[in-house]
């Protein structure tokens, strides 16, 4: 009897290493992105011909960071149409953390796998990178997309050390990003003093302009596309804080502003640039 | 016998007394016109008598038994409210309202039969709007909906017929009509108690005034001698003055301002 | 009668629905599927495509609009009888502002995102709350009087929108995008649970509406004449009320927010059938089925790269059909 129990024990073990492997060894073929920034990772960690399905968003220049990459020919959404995802026949569909659950529990109840990529601070993108890289059986691409963007981070400590952090407030009107939000961590390693943290500002929160006005911020942080730079100098208030006066506004391009991928190593960087350009030689 | 009393009625509405104590009895058949001045608690009453408003202290009785030991549907049966005011959707039919007169017969469930369709073409009849049975309240004039309104209440062939005002938007034409409605229905046993504003017309058509002020009855009895008394005078705050008309079974009346 | 072409409509619109969508399937697929699921043929192999894009993405979601449309359909006609008002509708007594509250509390505590069904019950919960609110505030006022009723669910609804845009503004973009989307209306990723629970709660209450068809007419022709006529008053009001707001939280729950159904249904159908509930009530469950089913059609077909919201075509239709009939209504007065 006992003899049976430890062979099946083992049975069902060697079962469930033989499906893991199997798992490991057939990497999905066919992969539905439902979100802007899981079709960029997935752009670089498996190229374009394992791909079903992008968002609209994939090809707008104001968002993306892979317009042009992706064939007119794959279907693009704007927000996942189950029928079209079911025809296509994904092996993997990738969605983001804000993805409900009760749309997840469709997706299970249709047999379709999902990834669900999760990112959120600036330390976890290297983690979730890797992660997605597993599930799409590109664990070495994963990996140098991981590196490369540690190393970048790193080479930025590394240059910024001991530089004076001139406090920065991100403005994205009428909201600003305090503590425990990623564009803090960039602003962080980016070499600057996120003015929200300081002004006792946790998450993702609107800031009255006057508080802004008070705290007078060395720098501005804004997005490029849009009129928030003109809007700053039209501003009755905001357009006598030294800092629009004196022009120290760094506009970061949209693309990378709006998805947390490996390219949060540029928003960093721009900023960087911008706060302390005698630290990046000519 | 009497169909409906009350007896030293105190009925209070929104935290004040508005009856004082009234005692009067109706038999079946009579034609009381209920009158009095603004807020004398002539509706009041009618609603206490309808079973619509508690009654502080005192009591009315239905055939004997005190309200409140009556059952709704029993009671419904028994008495109609018929108002001037109408609240209904005005989506409705004239002859789908008037059949809603037969709800306390019938209750929620059960089909209306040939007797309760009887009912409702007889109620119709009498009030002569049977040509307006399938047009929508709202298309009728207020006049009209006053009878529609009152055909229901005849269809739910009560023992007691309560009015509030019937006659404020009828035409003398139909005024006229109106009473000798009323008066059919006195002829069938019915006992009809109505609210009348107007005192000529209510000393013409009535057997027995009842005379209402500040919550308590002043005066009852004959129209010409409840008038002809000095509280109704008082109660009015006017001179009334009746004048015999020859050919005229009951006086003219005429009012006149208090000299100071 | 006009009562049995819409009884025969629903089922032929129903199964239209089906055969329709933004995936062109095989007819003989189709009916592959249905038979086999229903039991109606033995077992056979079906094709997964098929099978999985019509049993379980596209069945349950034209079930749903049906029942999410006749609901709130019967429950404007109910509405509008018993608040004696051509215009009330179903978001009148705060439910349907309850119910964005509770959703939207659930999507910023990140539970809409983790727990399955999270949503829609947290929906419920806030629609139920706020009619609950509602009918104790204007019940401690004094006896509840249609008024009280009214201008209290005027107030527990423009608070309950208060408080969610006052959340809104403090949650983070992407899930204000979910809020957002729930709010315009729709039942794309709704599935057999959500059906279940409306075959076990909308259902069950429009039949009972309907039982209650005549003391709902007598409650019409206006309290004092109802109580003469042996109605209980304020019970059948309460229960009438209970019922509504119980499919309306459920239908919202579910939906998200889609109006004008309740008005245009039994607007459209008076002049057919007539005003008397017996005929008004399921005359306007077809007819708002039929509506419902039909905008779910078009809100996943119309457009490649999204379903649309299924509340603004609801208001789309609506709005200029109100604009048409209120034009007709005033030539005519």
């Amino acid at each position: 009897m006992r003899m049976n129990r430890r062979r099946g024990l083992l049975l069902a073990a060697g079962v469930l290493l033989a499906s893991r492997l199997s798992a490991a060894e057939t990497p999905p073929a066919r992969i539905a992105s439902l979100n802007l920034g899981a079709d960029e990772i997935l752009v670089e960690l498996v190229g374009t011909d394992r791909l079903v399905m992008v968002t609209t968003f994939a090809d707008d220049p104001e968002m993306s960071n892979i317009v042009g990459r992706v064939p007119p020919g794959i279907p693009r959404v704007t927000r996942a149409k189950m029928e079209r995802l079911v025809e296509l026949r994904p092996d993997l569909v990738v969605v983001s953390e804000f993805t409900e659950a009760d749309f997840l529990h469709l997706l299970t109840t249709s047999k379709m796998k999902y990834h669900r990529v999760q990112m959120p601070s600036l330390d976890a993108v290297e983690a979730a990178i890797t992660e997605l890289g597993k599930a799409v059986g590109a664990e070495a691409a994963a990996g140098a997309l991981a590196e490369e963007h540690r190393r970048r981070l790193s080479d930025l400590d590394r240059r910024l050390a001991g530089a004076r952090r001139p406090r920065v407030l991100y403005w994205m009107e009428p909201y600003t990003a305090g503590r425990a939000t990623v564009m803090h961590d960039i602003l962080e390693r980016a070499g600057a003093k996120n003015l929200a943290a300081e002004l006792g500002i946790t998450g993702f929160a609107p800031l009255p302009a006057e508080r802004a006005f008070a705290a007078d911020p060395d720098w501005i942080v804004v997005r490029k596309e849009g009129s928030a730079r003109t809007a700053l100098l039209a501003h009755p208030m905001l357009s006598r804080l030294a800092a629009v006066r004196d022009g120290r506004i760094v506009e970061v391009p949209g693309r990378y502003l709006s998805t947390l991928t490996h390219h949060t190593a540029s928003t960093a960087e721009t900023i960087a640039r911008a706060l302390h350009p005698d630290r990046f030689a000519p | 016998m009497s169909v409906i009393e009350t007896r030293d009625l105190v009925v209070a509405r929104g935290g004040k007394t508005v009856l004082r104590g009234v005692t009067f009895a109706v038999a079946p058949g009579d034609g009381i016109a209920l009158v009095g001045p603004n807020a004398a608690g002539k509706s009041t009453l009618l609603r206490a008598l309808a079973g619509l408003l508690p009654a502080e202290a005192g009591e009315v009785r239905l055939k004997g038994e005190v309200l409140p030991r009556w059952e709704r549907g029993a009671l419904a049966r028994a008495v109609a409210l018929v108002s001037s005011e109408d609240d209904s959707s005005g989506a409705f039919t004239v002859a789908e309202r008037v059949a809603l007169g037969r709800y306390p017969h019938r209750g929620p469930f059960l089909p209306l039969t040939a007797a309760d369709d009887a009912a409702v073409e007889r109620a119709l009849a009498h009030t002569g709007i049977e040509p307006l049975g399938g047009r929508r309240l709202e298309t009728l004039s207020a006049g009209e909906r006053q009878l529609a309104a009152l055909a229901r209440g005849l269809a739910q062939e009560p023992e007691v017929l309560l009015l509030d005002e019937p006659s404020a938007h009828l035409d003398v034409g139909h005024q006229l009509q109106l009473f000798r409605v009323l008066d059919e229905a006195r002829a069938r046993g019915v006992a009809v108690i109505a609210v009348v504003h107007d005192l000529q017309r209510a000393a013409a058509w009535a057997g027995r005034m009842v005379l209402l002020a500040d919550g308590a009855v002043v005066g009852e009895g004959a129209p010409a001698d409840v008038l002809a008394a000095a509280a109704a005078a008082d109660a009015f705050g006017v001179r009334i003055h009746a004048h015999a008309v020859p050919g005229l079974p009951h006086p003219l009346y005429s009012f006149s301002e208090p000299t100071r | 009668m006009a009562l049995l072409a819409l009884a025969a409509a629903l089922p032929l619109v129903i199964v239209g629905a089906f055969a329709l969508g933004s995936v062109r399937l095989p007819l003989g697929g189709i009916v592959d599927v249905l038979a086999s699921r229903l039991g109606l043929v033995a077992a056979r192999p079906l094709d997964p495509t098929t099978e999985t894009i019509l049993w379980v993405v596209r069945v349950p979601r034209v079930l749903l609009a049906a029942m999410v449309g006749g609901g709130l359909a019967v429950v404007g006609a109910v509405l509008q009888a018993v608040f004696r008002n051509p215009i009330a509708d179903s978001g009148l007594l705060g439910v349907s502002s309850g119910a964005a509250l509770g959703a939207v509390l659930a999507v910023k505590l990140g539970l809409a995102t983790t727990i399955f069904f999270a949503l829609p019950l947290a929906a419920f919960a806030g629609a139920m709350a706020a009619v609950a609110l509602v009918y104790a505030l204007a019940h401690s006022l004094g006896r509840a009087t249609l008024h009280g009723l009214l201008l209290t669910g005027l107030t527990i609804s423009a608070l309950a929108s208060a408080v969610t845009s006052m959340l809104l503004v403090a949650t983070e973009e992407y899930r204000v995008k979910v809020v957002l989307f729930w709010l315009a209306g729709g039942l794309d990723g709704r599935s057999w649970p959500h059906v279940q629970a409306a075959v076990l709660l909308i259902l069950p209450a429009a039949a009972l509406l309907a039982v209650f068809a005549r003391p709902l007419d007598v409650l019409s022709l206006g309290d004092e004449e109802a109580a003469s006529l042996g109605v209980r008053v304020h019970l059948t009001r309460l229960g009438l009320l209970a019922l509504a707001s119980l499919i309306t939280g459920t239908a919202t729950a579910i939906a998200g927010s889609v109006p004008f159904v309740g008005l245009i249904a039994p607007h459209a159908l008076r002049p057919l059938v007539g005003s008397l509930a017996r005929y008004l009530l399921p005359a306007s469950f077809l007819g708002g089925a039929i509506l419902v089913v039909i905008a779910d059609l078009a809100a996943r077909t119309l457009n490649e790269q999204m379903d649309l919201p299924l509340g603004s075509l609801t208001a789309l239709v609506g709005a200029p059909y109100f604009l048409v009939a209120l034009r007709g209504s005033e030539r005519r007065a």
